[in-house]
């Protein structure tokens, strides 16, 4: 599943780390999500997006979801 | 100096495991000793030729209770790479089954089956680095 997590990560200042404690996960669940590995949980992306205060489909490309203006 | 978290998930199943392996030595010896000195078959033979597959259930009982405890990225990576070696470990078995049955190949002490499962386990974390 495509992602910006990484780019919101580095605007927040946060490391993979700090990132991984704040979710309650490991550093490389948080690796693998970042480079597309793994897709996260619904859980999970709930949680990724009460980080960054953003909605799911922010953080998250919805490959379902019809493209507006195509 | 990197500090060593003992309350860790990790550090918990790392300790537990080396805890129950090291039970699970000390019984070989002693059930081997005693086997050697009284191998006439005796309800209490039979009880200690068990007891050192106690540490083994244990020790796949650590594996579950770690794949529970840790997130849901790890679980999946270590759920794959157990059902991995499972699947290998239940053909080879059925194979060797198969070459003992038709072919009179001599049969290996089953005992053997659980490291040939943590051989398998080793090679899928080789193969198995991640998962979607």
């Amino acid at each position: 599943m495509k992602t910006n997590l990484k780019e919101l990560r580095s605007a927040a200042g946060l490391t993979q780390a700090d990132l991984a404690v704040k979710l309650g996960v490991s550093r490389q669940a948080v690796i693998a999500v970042e480079s597309d590995k793994h897709d996260p949980s619904l859980d999970l992306a709930y949680k990724i997006a009460g980080v960054f205060d953003l909605p799911v489909e922010d953080i998250f490309d919805n490959p379902y979801r019809p493209k507006t203006g195509a | 100096m990197t500090q060593i978290n003992f309350k860790s998930h990790s550090a918990r199943y790392t300790l537990s495991i080396l805890g129950w392996m090291t039970l699970y030595v000390i019984l070989l010896l002693i059930v081997g000793f005693y086997a050697r000195a009284h191998p006439e078959p005796t309800p209490l033979l039979y009880t200690l030729a068990v007891l050192p597959s106690l540490p083994v259930g244990m020790t796949i009982w650590c594996v579950l209770r770690f794949m529970s405890k840790t997130d849901e990225y790890m679980r999946a990576i270590l759920t794959e790479r157990f059902v991995t070696a499972t699947g290998l470990t239940l053909f080879l078995c059925t194979a060797w089954g198969f070459l003992i049955n038709y072919a009179q190949v001599q049969s290996p002490p089953l005992y053997m089956v659980y490291p040939m499962f943590w051989i398998f386990y080793g090679i899928s974390c080789a193969f198995i680095r991640s998962v979607k």
